[in-house]
C-alpha cells in the first residue's frame, strides 16, 4: 500500500492547502473500497493488493492536473476518477482486432461486467464510510448500548435473547439499538457530503 | 395510572442522535416502555439506511476484517505443501526460502504464490512473491 511519505510528496505540489487531509481521508476509505471491489470480482489477494496500489498510485499522479479554481469538489473528482480507472482495469479486455463491427460488439459484450463492477463500487463504498463510522462511533457510547445494536443488527441475535444477555429490557434494547444507528448515519452526514450513503 | 403522554417526532429526532451524556432520562424512561413510542423510533430510523442494511453490510466488514480472503488456513493441506522450500530450524515456519523464514501462503494465483515470511535481516515480516513452481 502507499507508503504516507509517497502521499505527502505526491501531493505536495499542490495550492490548496486543504488537498492534503482530502486526500488522506480518500485513501484511508478507498483503499480497503478497491481492494474489495478487485477480490469480489474475482482477483486473488496479491493481484487485488497490486491493483489497488496501482490505481492510488495512478490518481496521485493525476492530482497534480486538479485545477482548483474551476474543477468544482476534490472529493467528488476523486471519487469518479478512482471509479473509473477501477472499472476500466476489472473489465476483461475482450479486445477482438479488425473491423468497426467488432469494436462496437466489445463494448456491448463488457457493459455487463462494467456495471456489475460500479454496483459493486458504490456497495463497497457504502460499507467502508459505515464502518469507519463505526469505529469512531464506538468509543463514545456505552459498551451495552453498542452491543444493543451490534447483537441483534449485526450478529443477527433476537432482541429477547440480547435483553436476557445485557441484563436490559427489550424495549431498552429496541430504543439503543435505533440510537446507534441514528447516529452512526449522523457520524456518516457530518462527513463531506460526496462521500456520503 | 394515566398513561404518559408520547413525544412528537421531533423530540425522538433529537432524542435518537443526542449523545449518551446528554440523552434525556425522563424521555429514554418513557420510550423503553412505550411500543408505540418504540415503533415511531424504528420508523424513524429505517428512513434511508435501514437496521438490516446496515447490519448486513458491517457484518461482511468484520467477518473479512477477522480473516482476509485467501489466508493459508483456507488452503487445503496439499497447498500448503512446498516443495521448493528448504527445511528450516524454526518448526513453526513452513521452511526457508533463500534467508526468508515462510509462516504461511497468503494466496496463489495464476502466475504465482505469495508467502507471509520473516526477514532475519531486516528483523521484520515481508511478503515473498514466487512464480509458480
Amino acid at each position: 500500500m502507499l507508503e504516507p511519505e509517497t502521499r505527502e510528496t505526491l501531493i505536495a505540489q499542490l495550492s490548496d492547502p486543504t488537498a492534503l487531509p482530502a486526500w488522506e481521508e480518500f485513501v484511508e476509505l478507498y483503499q480497503s473500497v478497491v481492494y474489495r471491489v478487485a477480490r469480489n470480482r474475482g482477483l486473488q489477494d496479491a493481484d487485488a493488493e497490486d491493483l489497488t496500489q496501482e490505481v492510488l498510485m495512478t490518481v496521485a499522479r493525476k492530482v497534480e492536473d486538479f485545477d482548483f479554481s474551476k474543477n468544482g469538489s476534490f472529493r467528488g473528482w476523486l471519487l469518479k476518477i478512482t471509479r473509473d480507472l477501477v472499472v476500466n482495469k476489472l473489465t476483461r479486455d475482450t479486445k477482438a482486432m479488425g473491423s468497426g463491427d467488432s469494436e462496437v460488439l466489445r463494448l456491448v459484450n463488457q457493459q455487463p461486467e462494467r456495471d456489475a463492477t460500479r454496483s459493486t463500487l458504490l456497495l463497497e463504498h457504502r460499507r467502508a464510510l459505515l464502518a469507519q463510522a463505526a469505529e469512531r462511533l464506538r468509543p463514545t457510547i456505552r459498551r451495552e448500548t453498542w452491543d444493543a445494536f451490534w447483537l441483534t443488527a449485526v450478529e443477527g441475535i433476537s432482541i429477547s435473547e440480547a435483553a436476557a444477555r445485557l441484563n436490559k429490557t427489550e424495549g431498552a434494547i429496541r430504543v439503543a439499538r435505533c440510537r446507534v444507528l441514528a447516529q452512526l448515519k449522523k457520524v456518516i452526514e457530518s462527513d463531506d457530503s460526496t462521500f456520503s450513503l | 395510572m394515566i398513561a404518559p403522554s408520547h413525544y412528537d417526532r421531533s423530540v425522538l429526532a433529537r432524542f435518537l442522535t443526542a449523545s449518551e451524556d446528554n440523552c434525556p432520562h425522563d424521555i429514554a424512561a418513557h420510550v423503553e416502555n412505550c411500543e408505540e413510542c418504540q415503533l415511531a423510533l424504528e420508523g424513524m430510523i429505517n428512513d434511508g439506511l435501514t437496521m438490516k442494511e446496515a447490519g448486513r453490510l458491517l457484518q461482511q466488514d468484520s467477518s473479512a476484517a477477522a480473516m482476509p480472503a485467501g489466508t493459508g488456513q483456507d488452503l487445503p493441506a496439499e497447498l500448503q505443501q512446498l516443495s521448493f522450500l528448504e527445511p528450516s530450524d524454526d518448526a513453526s515456519t513452513l521452511g526457508t526460502f533463500g534467508r526468508y523464514e515462510i509462516l504461511r501462503v497468503l494466496g496463489r494465483g495464476g502466475m504465482g504464490i505469495v508467502m507471509q515470511a520473516f526477514d532475519p535481516v531486516l528483523d521484520r515480516a515481508c511478503a515473498v512473491k514466487v512464480l509458480a513452481p
